[in-house]
């Protein structure tokens, strides 16, 4: 079982693969203003990520 | 078409650098660039930099060169790029659209826009520009790192997080209302103890005495039944009313948040509108850039066909003049001519091709944002609608027991003065027992009946316990989430900081210069700090302070520490007009890159006397 900080590098990890192909640019300045599609797809991950760590200690 | 991260490039052979209208330099131009220091020695104005722009077209984004329309030459609207090496060959193409330039072939390097921030040291370099100007770098060397988007996603997580502690404060609300209620219904459970202890102590009633009464006693039980039932009614209508007035709280409620929604609907509108404007503006370049390359497609097809027919009448007529123009050409030359203008056609067809793929990829997204937004709009009216009916049916349903109540009273009423009147003529103790027994029992049942209904309400809410320990378990969970993304971009933001600082003292002490600073260093917010050293102290000093000629070198220091930070396996290090570089500085630079990188391409001014073309040499002493 992943320990929470593992959980947390690899939301963060995949978040921020995320953000940079669906905004499409290397400057971060840029992407300050996520747009809705972004931020649904955040959601998903963060709710995925959340339901995976709850599993785990409810197990 | 390749590039080279995908190939080897041979660091130990000649390179061919062909460019076809490309800056001052009309028609096509072959140079050759060996591995080591290639000099490029022209006077002003022989096409010194108009070469650099031909790499520079062969490394950058699309992005990037978006807005040098100079890269073209002022009689084309195409240019082209040809780097051969090793028998493979990468082909950058050029397109004038309006003010601004599209491009079509393959770039020569995967990352160009950290190659062409850390190794093409021009006018243009934005890290030059910023160390000369003495503007903050922080955004500028954090571009290539995940820090800040670590951020970003702290504050997303932070804003979800809030989202969050407010949901949690309405379930609290409603967790108090469920205490509430458990209270009330423990006293009346109490009460109903109570009432049931009193309806058993009271005294037998004399059957005799009330059989007497039995005529008047049933009229009179008749009378109490249909008080009886109608304070029942009363109390269940009641109820009725307390439950709809909860679930018109609540419908409100929802009314309140669906309005709310709206409103941030209509806030984020702008946003979006700029989206789709946006999104608009890149449809209408595309289709212009499909129409102007479309436009050169039938010029180069009608010269094509054009050529074409020439060739055929120089083979019958067997003379090496051009039939249209009456120059003298040989029939393999005009074989030649033909040959590149299929080229060019085809890749041409390629570049609008790609071009079309591009405009159907920014229609489809834009079709489905315009869908989408629509449909959020009428799915939120929508709610907005059917809860105002809620509301409205609510109100109608809450007045309509109330007046229903009241004229139960009223019967009630009535009913209570037909009793008064029937009592005198019966026993009045007998009556007074049997109407105290029936007065007990009526209480007995409107008790039970709220406990029923306040079970009931208590059913209703039996989920708020288990959405409060979610939401808890949630706000918990955003934001360690949040701490930790704060913390991830702050330890990446100091390890670009340390690898910037550790390479810039590396390339510093191996250029071992003998200048006044002693060491550079990036602090924390990425400002340049000099340290000089006077009288044996160490003392910090900001880059204004420094003389043009000592900011040129900080600059070429900063970008070598970024080349073998970032980009180490470049083959090229390229400076534009390296003629005001301090000449013993400029050589210990060279020296330095030519240990390091395979192909070093710098340019030199020459006076007009001693030459009048361009030269590519390799002997910096022979030029100083």
């Amino acid at each position: 079982m992943p320990t929470e900080n593992e959980v947390y590098e690899n939301l963060g990890r995949e978040a921020v693969r995320l953000l940079k192909n669906r905004e499409g640019r290397s400057a971060p300045d840029e992407v300050r203003d996520l747009t809705r599609e972004t931020m649904s797809e955040l959601d998903d991950l963060i709710e995925q990520y959340f339901l995976n760590q709850k599993g785990s200690e409810q197990e | 078409m390749s590039t080279i991260k995908q190939t080897k490039l041979p660091r130990e052979d000649e390179l061919t650098v062909s460019t076809e209208n490309v800056g001052g330099l009309a028609g096509r131009n072959v140079f050759r660039l060996t591995p080591g220091l290639n000099i490029v020695y022209a006077p002003n104005a022989a096409g010194k930099s108009s070469f650099i722009h031909g790499l520079e077209a062969s490394i950058m984004e699309e992005s990037q060169l978006k807005n040098h329309s100079n890269f073209i030459h002022t009689f084309s609207d195409q240019a082209r790029v040809e780097i051969e090496f090793d028998e493979e060959k990468s082909v950058r193409r050029l397109y004038r659209s309006g003010d601004q330039l599209s491009v079509g072939g393959e770039k020569l390097y995967p990352e160009g826009e950290k190659a062409s921030l850390f190794c093409i040291a021009t006018e243009e370099n934005e890290l030059l520009d910023r160390v000369k100007a003495g503007r903050p770098m922080k955004n500028l060397l954090l571009r290539f790192s995940d820090g800040p988007f670590y951020d970003i996603f702290g504050d997303y997580l932070k804003q979800i997080e809030q989202e969050s502690r407010e949901e949690l404060s309405d379930y609290r609300d409603d967790l108090a209302e469920l205490n509430r209620l458990n209270r009330e219904l423990e006293e009346k459970q109490e009460e109903l103890t109570e009432k049931e202890r009193e309806r058993e102590q009271l005294p037998d009633i004399d059957e005799q005495k009330l059989g007497e009464n039995k005529e008047l006693q049933a009229q009179l039980e008749g009378l109490y039944d249909r008080i009886e039932k109608r304070e029942e009614e009363i109390a269940d209508k009641e109820n009725e009313i307390d439950r709809k007035e909860r679930e018109l709280a609540s419908t409100r409620q929802q009314l309140k948040k669906v309005n709310q929604r709206i409103e941030r609907f209509q806030q984020e509108h702008p946003h979006v509108e700029q989206e789709l404007e946006d999104m608009l503006d890149r449809e209408d370049e595309l289709v212009n850039e499909i129409s102007r390359l479309r436009s050169t497609h039938q010029s180069i097809s009608r010269d094509l066909e054009s050529t074409d027919e020439a060739l055929v009448e120089i083979e019958n007529t067997d003379r090496d003049t051009c039939p249209s123009c009456g120059q003298e050409i040989t029939e393999e030359q005009m074989a030649q001519r033909a040959e590149d203008l299929a080229q060019q056609k085809d890749e041409l067809s390629e570049d609008i091709r790609e071009k079309e793929n591009r405009l159907d990829e920014v229609r489809e997204s834009r079709q489905e944002l315009e869908t989408e937004r629509r449909r959020q709009k009428d799915q939120f009216e929508e709610q907005k609608k059917s809860l105002q009916q809620d509301i409205s049916r609510l109100e109608s349903q809450i007045d309509e027991l109330k007046d229903a109540i009241e004229d139960h009273r009223e019967e009630i009423q009535n009913l209570e003065d037909n009793v008064e009147s029937l009592r005198p003529n019966i026993d009045s103790d007998v009556f007074d027992l049997a109407q105290e027994r029936s007065q007990i029992d009526r209480e007995i049942g409107r008790i039970d009946s709220r406990i029923d209904s306040i079970q009931q309400e208590m059913a209703e809410k039996e989920g708020v316990r288990e959405r409060i320990d979610d939401l808890r378990d949630r706000v918990e969970f955003y934001e360690d989430a949040a701490e930790f993304m704060r913390d991830e971009a702050e330890r990446l933001r100091q390890a670009v900081q340390d690898m910037f600082n550790e390479h810039i003292k590396e390339v510093y002490d191996l250029l071992d210069f003998d200048e006044p600073f002693e060491s550079i260093q990036l602090d924390r917010n990425f400002e340049i700090k000099i340290y000089r050293k006077f009288q044996g102290q160490s003392e910090e000093d900001s880059i204004n302070t420094l003389s043009r000629s000592e900011k040129e070198t900080v600059g070429l220091v900063l970008m070598l520490a970024g080349r073998s930070a970032y980009c180490d396996d470049f083959p090229f290090f390229i400076a534009d007009e390296t003629s005001f570089y301090d000449t013993t500085r400029l050589k210990r630079v060279m020296e330095y890159i030519n240990a390091r990188v395979p192909y070093t391409v710098i340019t030199t001014l020459a006076s007009a006397d001693e030459k009048s073309d361009l030269s590519i040499e390799h002997d910096l002493d022979a030029i100083a």
